[in-house]
């Protein structure tokens, strides 16, 4: 089945063709909102009313003739993911604050040596874990351009906020992600045995 | 905070290449979640919306540039207040001196004659004694114009009072008047008495020899 004829079905509100598009682009999805919230309960929150939300403005991919359906549900799921965290209020303003405060020490510890890491030896689940630590502000704009490849331009227009907010956002996320992969990769070197 | 030395050593190439392409794997109980929540509208993309058409302005101003400016028009205003005390005119228009026209309007005194000058008038008592005297019956009639003359008298003083303060002001006036033209004196140039010359008859008949006295030539 084309995509165009997965549309058209789906408009005429075809169950099966709704769980089909689910399935496809769920696991997909599933990793998209792992990366943008803080844990696999926000996570799983996240993606059903992403979801919700890619279904009901499916019927607008008519008129987007230059994207694919792929490209067009991912734009639809991130932009309502990045609305979803930025609407936590107490989340995006206040424990940003509260935990730039708390790991002050630890996490600007700028004597600590720092080697160069290879990612492709960093396990997968403690690069997405250390993604996860980060406060939000840092967090989305980090997935944003760095991984999704937003422009600051973009992400700063998405996020409402100031392109310069969203730099500083970006610097400190680069140097509090380096100190926590960097502190996972001591941890979990120590927790194997000799 | 940040620091200067801090290196960044992370590929974000090799992390965009990790987390963009990955996947979690389906679970079957998500779609049955998802099956039981209702559909929210509250989602509806704005791409179609009419505020979509209405072309967004995104000034964004840094402090950088709000407080100079602020500081301009705080010191503008400032200066602008002091210049205001401070007269740049020319020392030729200060000297000038306008010169005072008296306006006659606001010197309009009152008219002299507004106040109504009652003439005086002479009021004629009658004789009343004489009346009383030759009629030797009562009568009431007499003492009534008895009565009538005396409040008439005093009327007629009362006038005599009021006529009086005018006459007094114009009188004043005058003087005044008289006081302020000025009094040439013209001295009075003594006569001289004219000398008598000897009047010489005039020759009325053109026939008559008429001898008169030659006068001396002196050729020499």
């Amino acid at each position: 089945m084309s995509q165009a004829e997965l549309i058209s079905a789906y408009l005429k509100n075809d169950k099966t063709v709704k769980k089909q598009l689910f399935e496809t682009y769920c696991s997909k999805l599933n990793f998209i909102a792992a990366r943008y919230s803080k844990n696999s309960t926000q996570a799983e929150e996240v993606l059903l009313n992403g979801f919700a939300c890619v279904f009901v403005n499916l019927d607008q991919f008519k008129y987007q003739n230059t994207i694919t359906l792929d490209e067009f549900i991912k734009n639809e799921f991130i932009s309502f993911v990045v609305k979803y965290i930025k609407g936590i209020r107490n989340e995006y303003y206040v424990a940003s604050t509260v935990k730039a405060v708390e790991h002050k020490e630890k996490t600007y510890d700028l004597f600590l040596d720092s080697k160069f890491i290879d990612v492709n030896k960093v396990n997968h689940d403690v690069l997405l874990k250390s993604i996860q630590s980060l406060v939000p502000s840092q967090r989305l704009i980090f997935n944003l351009h760095v991984i999704d490849g937003y422009s600051l331009a973009q992400a700063s227009e998405l996020l409402d906020s100031s392109e310069q907010s969203m730099k500083a956002n970006l610097e400190k996320g680069r140097f509090n992600l380096q100190k926590t992969i960097e502190r996972n990769l001591k941890l979990s070197n120590d927790e194997q045995p000799v | 905070m940040m620091n200067n030395q801090f290196s960044y050593e992370l590929d974000e190439r090799q992390i965009k290449n990790l987390m963009q392409d990955a996947e979690l794997e389906y679970n079957e109980a998500l779609w049955n979640k998802f099956d039981s929540l209702q559909p929210s509208n509250d989602c509806k993309s704005s791409s179609l919306q009419i505020g979509n058409y209405i072309p967004k302005f995104n000034f964004s101003f840094s402090r950088s540039i709000i407080l100079p400016v602020l500081f301009i028009i705080l010191i503008g205003s400032l200066s602008a207040v002091l210049f205001s005390f401070v007269d740049f005119k020319k020392k030729e228009n200060i000297d000038k001196e306008i010169p005072l026209v008296a306006n006659p309007a606001n010197f309009k005194k009152s008219e002299a004659t507004a106040a109504k000058i009652i003439k005086h008038t002479e009021v004629k008592v009658n004789p009343v004694k004489t009346l009383i005297a030759s009629t030797p019956s009562i009568n009431t009639i007499p003492i009534v114009t008895k009565a009538m003359p005396a409040s008439k008298t005093k009327q007629a003083e009362s006038v005599k009072i009021v006529e009086s303060a005018p006459k007094e002001k114009i009188q004043s006036i005058t003087e005044v008047k008289k006081e302020t033209t000025p009094v040439v004196v013209k001295k009075k140039k003594k006569k001289l008495q004219a000398e008598e010359l000897p009047t010489i008859k005039a020759v009325t008949n053109l026939t008559e020899v008429v001898n008169e006295p030659e006068l001396e030539l002196d050729l020499k």
